[in-house]
């Protein structure tokens, strides 16, 4: 599986969403299942997938499908 | 003896909101006072209000707003739907409602004028029509209604009076310690007991209260912490694990002094974490037990008895007493506590609100436990089938009755932060869609699934314990 199927799965799972609603309007909240808790799942599924641990800052920065990408680079992770 | 929502004023220029916005107890005061139009002419009847709660000040004033102007708040979730709240207006006709503009711009079939607006929130009079039989009778007591599971479909409320909120709030602020350089924020709902106790404990000492309607995970809830030195963090079970998360032991929360916890069962390891960060940082780690039926609070573990104590709820709030109904042979029996705290009743119609004091301040908590001899309370289990998922109370029945409108061949069973739906008959997509309308249940801790059967007992009942142990994995 590639790091971008890895990434889109774990929004997929977290929120059982589907793929057409992967797109740059998907942020914290803008649904009602990314709430806090549906946040901490996707954090989970993020640090299973690629198995990193993120720090606490960058957790609740992690604002958006798009801007997580971002995030994700400073672990090492490249989801082209 | 005045209750501290008609003594603000005399904390005077004291600071009483911080974070979203400043005011002092004198400002608060006054604008609270001008919520509600002065001739709130209702007869001689009081007047019923549905107050729709977000995390912020204009909630707060509309709370306060009711308390002194001796108009019955019914708290809701602002985020409850529409067609739950039609069915609380048609069941309890209130004279008001009290709710943001934007909310009130979206409601469609909603009636009444808009007779006041501060902040971002309207006041609307419903003035109900002539040809209705007027509103509902309430009793002179009633002081404010709570809902209390966590689905909001399910319209049962918990009537309290004016004593047990001032009664709640001066046990809490003594055994905390509540002064006015306490400083909490608001991290939990208005319209839940335990996020409405924060705030009426603290009002009662003349403490400020940081607002923000940011949650945990969101970059802004900790900005403000930080910028506003917040000494006290009241929090369930679900947000200790979230910090835990965090490595909350890496943060630096210089200002912090008081870390309190409600709303369920924490996990042992979790709260021997919090404990010994508790003892590193320097500050006080408390573990709390409490209900709504109970304004709040019922009992705490003294953080100088958590070494010795760890498993119990701890002892009785000041001026309550706890006793065990009917004990074993282990002493386990039904937990019942008695206190000034302890609510009216409930209502389920809108004939209710005229009820007096049912339970005359005696209360048979439902929850399963025993005293040890030096009077410290330790939970079993419960009566009846509730699970806590996120903080809030699940009740398991409520939940199948909704899914027997839809599937009859299914039952519901659950443990914390899971809530499991057995079918045989299908429809999973159905049932999720009709559960997360009805109740609040959070879609991750919702799951369906499909059964060849379900088991029973010989007396033909669906026997939820086998079904547990087979289907929910424990840890």
């Amino acid at each position: 599986m590639s790091n971008r199927e890895k990434y889109d799965n774990a929004f997929i799972e977290s929120f059982g969403i589907n793929k057409e609603q992967l797109n740059t309007e998907l942020k914290y909240q803008s649904i009602p299942e990314w709430d806090s808790v549906g946040h901490m799942s996707l954090i989970a599924a993020l640090e299973d997938a690629f198995d990193i641990m993120m720090e606490m800052d960058d957790i609740v920065d992690f604002g958006s499908y798009e801007t997580g990408v971002d995030t994700l680079k400073k672990y090492s992770v490249d989801v082209a | 003896m005045k209750s501290f929502w008609q003594t603000l004023e005399d904390f005077k220029d004291a600071p009483c909101v911080e974070g979203e916005a400043c005011l002092s107890y004198c400002e608060v005061a006054s604008l609270a006072d001008g919520v509600f139009p002065i001739d709130n002419s209702n007869g001689n009847r009081k007047a019923l209000a549905l107050v729709l709660c977000g995390r912020n000040v204009a909630t707060f004033l509309g709370y306060l707003a009711c308390l002194r102007a001796e108009v019955v708040p019914i708290l809701l979730p602002e985020d409850m739907g529409q067609d739950n709240l039609l069915a609380y207006i048609t069941r309890y006709k209130p004279r008001y409602i009290w709710c943001s503009k934007s909310l009130h711009d979206e409601f469609d079939g909603l009636t009444g004028d808009v007779v006041n607006h501060l902040h971002s929130y309207v006041l609307v009079d419903l003035k109900l029509d002539a040809s209705d039989p007027q509103t509902y009778e309430l009793y002179e007591q009633l002081a404010l209604l709570l809902t209390t599971s966590g689905s909001t479909a399910d319209p049962k409320l918990v009537r309290l009076s004016y004593t047990n909120i001032q009664a709640n709030a001066d046990s809490i602020a003594e055994y905390l310690n509540i002064d006015n350089q306490s400083k909490p924020i608001t991290l939990l709902p208005f319209n839940y007991s335990f996020g409405l106790s924060v705030i009426n404990s603290h009002l009662n000492r003349g403490a400020c209260i940081v607002f923000t309607n940011e949650g945990l995970t969101a970059r802004g809830f900790w900005d403000t912490f930080k910028q506003c030195a917040v000494t006290s963090f009241y929090g369930v079970p679900y947000h200790y694990e979230i910090l835990k998360k965090f490595r909350f032991e890496r943060q630096e929360y210089p200002s912090l002094s008081l870390m309190a916890q409600a709303g369920g069962r924490i996990s042992e390891s979790l709260k021997q974490e919090f404990y010994a960060l508790s003892k590193t940082k320097g500050f006080q780690f408390i573990c709390m037990y409490g209900q709504t039926e109970a304004t709040a609070r019922i009992s705490y573990l003294p953080p100088d008895q958590f070494e010795l104590k760890s498993k119990s709820v701890g002892v009785a709030i000041p001026k309550g007493t706890l006793s065990i109904r009917q004990p074993d042979v282990d002493q386990i029996g039904e937990v019942a506590y008695t206190g000034p705290n302890v609510s009216l009743g409930y209502a389920t119609c809108g004939e209710e609100l005229a009820l007096g004091d049912v339970n005359q301040g005696s209360l048979l908590t439902g929850d399963l436990g025993y005293l040890d001899e030096d009077g410290y309370l330790f939970l079993t289990g419960r009566k009846k089938r509730y699970v806590k998922v996120f903080g809030h109370n699940v009740n398991l029945d409520h939940v199948e009755s909704i899914v027997h409108e839809l599937v009859a061949g299914a039952a519901v069973i659950g443990q914390d932060n899971e809530v499991w739906v057995l079918t045989t008959q299908g429809k999973s997509d159905e049932i999720k869609q009709v559960l997360l309308n009805k109740t609040t249940i959070q879609p991750s801790a919702l799951k369906i699934q499909q059964v060849e059967t379900l088991l029973y007992k010989s007396s033909g009942k669906i026997d939820y314990g086998e079904l547990t142990a087979r289907y929910i994995v424990h840890d």
